[in-house]
């Protein structure tokens, strides 16, 4: 059965509940600030989409109720400044698969912390960050919950001049056994005047879990930048 | 007529002087062979004439056509017409060989090059130097053999068409039937466009298929002697030595680590 589209634009205040088997795309315009609430409701599955531009602040709370099952896509389009505090919580047996796009020229503070709830839920994180001005993200995954698993994947790349700052933060709450926590996160530097940080961290107050972190930062290897620049290709095509 | 002019070049790496007052004018039409004992600043000299960020140049001044090359940056050199076929070419995984190409020769045009008169300049080239026809959609140099990588780098040169062309020991990593190739190549070239070359090798062999028309012997960082032709036949059956002697010079020889024997493999040798 073909899924059906739906499509809101909003710029006040709003609470959306999701469709079953639907494709809900949500643009966002925030202009000084926007408090949305989205309900993923029991037992559905789907498609959700946010677009985001404007300047100022986003409340955003995503209630993922249980036995949902979501596909969610994040755009941010905004070449300003937003703050945004991004709110997650995931009911029993919901699982939700996130794919983050945040490539602009703005300057951006962001939180995203996601509740696993329900026991056995699930979320699964993909980010792609393209940094050209500044980009600070604390994302954070609390296990509420027995049996619940979260993975954290973010990559990012951080062009001349820019500052990236990337928490990651896994934490296991005593009394939630069973439960996984991995994460891996990855900056390329393709400029030495990049300032770019990332701090993983783990905090686990329980026996029997899962959790592990991996990180990596690094430049392009010189000499390949320098071989290619000797054939007359600019450095910043070079580097791409 | 293209003039390429080093004067009095004194060069650095990591505080420690390498080339200590070159002077070279290599113009169109001229071949120079550069020889001498290894780590003598051969490489070097090449190396900071295409501007590799670790050399830096203290005093002296490098111009081509009366224009300051040590005010460009590496890709323009590039774009002037400046040209190295390095001793070490790299590896780019996930570039293929015809997007790097095709990026090289736009870097230079003011409106990109033609599909179809790209493809047969490619394919031309690649069929010169006998190379395999798949060279073209493969990563940049990977899984390369060596003398692949070498005769990679003259097929580079054809499509990029430079004024002065630098060679770092191109011959090395070449069998013979190869090497006939690249200098086949390489001579049709200078024939056709009369470019200025300039060639650092160790071994006559190399000049035997590409006379030069100067030579010079760089020892200590300098530039002791230059001949002709002449000069790469006295090296090939003499060496060095009687140059050191001739002028009073001590060479620096190339010295690499010595990997140590373990006390007790010392004492089995000797019986203790």
């Amino acid at each position: 059965m073909a899924r059906e589209s739906v499509e809101f634009n909003i710029q006040a205040n709003e609470i959306v509940q999701c469709a079953d088997n639907t494709q809900t795309v949500l643009n966002l315009s925030v202009n000084d600030t926007l408090d949305i609430s989205v309900e993923l409701v029991e037992n559905t599955s789907g498609i959700l989409v946010i677009n985001v531009e404007g300047i100022g602040r986003l409340n955003l709370v995503l209630n993922c109720l249980e036995g949902s099952s979501f596909d969610y896509l994040w755009v941010n389009k905004s070449d300003t400044s937003l703050v945004v505090n991004e709110t997650v919580y995931l009911g029993k047996q919901a699982s939700l698969r996130t794919n983050y796009g945040e490539m602009t020229s703005g300057e951006h503070e962001k939180t995203t912390v996601f509740h696993m709830i329900g026991e056995r839920s699930v979320v699964d994180v993909r980010s792609a960050s393209i940094t050209f001005n500044k980009m600070s993200w604390d994302m954070s995954v609390e296990h509420e919950a027995k049996y619940t698993e979260a993975n954290l994947r973010n990559y990012a790349i951080g062009l001349e001049n820019s500052e990236f700052v990337l928490k990651v933060i896994g934490h296991i709450l005593n009394g939630n056994s069973g439960s996984q926590t991995h994460q891996t996160s990855r900056v390329l530097n393709v400029s030495d005047k990049i300032t770019a940080v990332v701090y993983p961290e783990l905090l686990i107050d329980e026996n029997d879990v899962a959790a592990s972190h991996a990180c990596t930062m690094g430049q392009p290897d010189p000499e390949q930048v320098y071989y290619l620049q000797a054939r007359g290709l600019p450095e910043r095509e070079a580097l791409s | 007529m293209s003039v390429l002019k080093i004067e009095n070049l004194h060069v650095s790496i990591e505080d420690k002087e390498i080339l200590k007052g070159i002077d070279l004018v290599v113009k169109s039409g001229e071949i120079h062979a550069i020889m001498g004992p290894n780590g003598n600043g051969k490489s070097t000299l090449l190396s900071a004439i295409m501007g590799h960020p670790k050399y830096q140049v203290t005093e002296g001044s490098i111009t081509f056509d009366d224009q300051d090359v040590l005010a460009m940056e590496v890709d323009e050199r590039s774009r002037v017409g400046l040209f190295l076929g390095m001793q070490y070419p790299m590896e780019v995984t996930g570039v293929t060989n015809s997007d790097f190409m095709k990026s090289a020769i736009n870097a230079r045009r003011e409106q990109p090059i033609g599909l179809f008169e790209f493809v047969k300049s490619m394919e031309g080239s690649i069929e010169k130097l006998q190379m395999n026809s798949d060279l073209a959609h493969r990563y940049l140099n990977e899984g390369f053999s060596g003398g692949e990588k070498k005769r990679n780098e003259i097929l580079q040169m054809l499509m990029l068409k430079p004024e002065i062309v630098m060679l770092d020991e191109i011959d090395s990593g070449l069998d013979i039937d190869a090497l006939r190739i690249v200098a086949t190549v390489l001579l049709e070239e200078y024939e056709k466009r009369k470019i200025g070359l300039i060639i650092v090798s160790h071994y006559e062999r190399f000049f035997e298929l590409i006379a030069p028309t100067h030579t010079h012997i760089l020892i200590n960082g300098k530039i002791v002697m230059s001949s002709d032709a002449s000069l790469v036949k006295r090296i090939d059956a003499d060496g060095y030595d009687w140059i050191s002697r001739e002028l009073g010079l001590e060479v620096k020889k190339e010295v690499k680590p010595v990997s140590s024997i373990e006390n007790c493999a010392v004492k089995e040798k000797v019986g203790l």
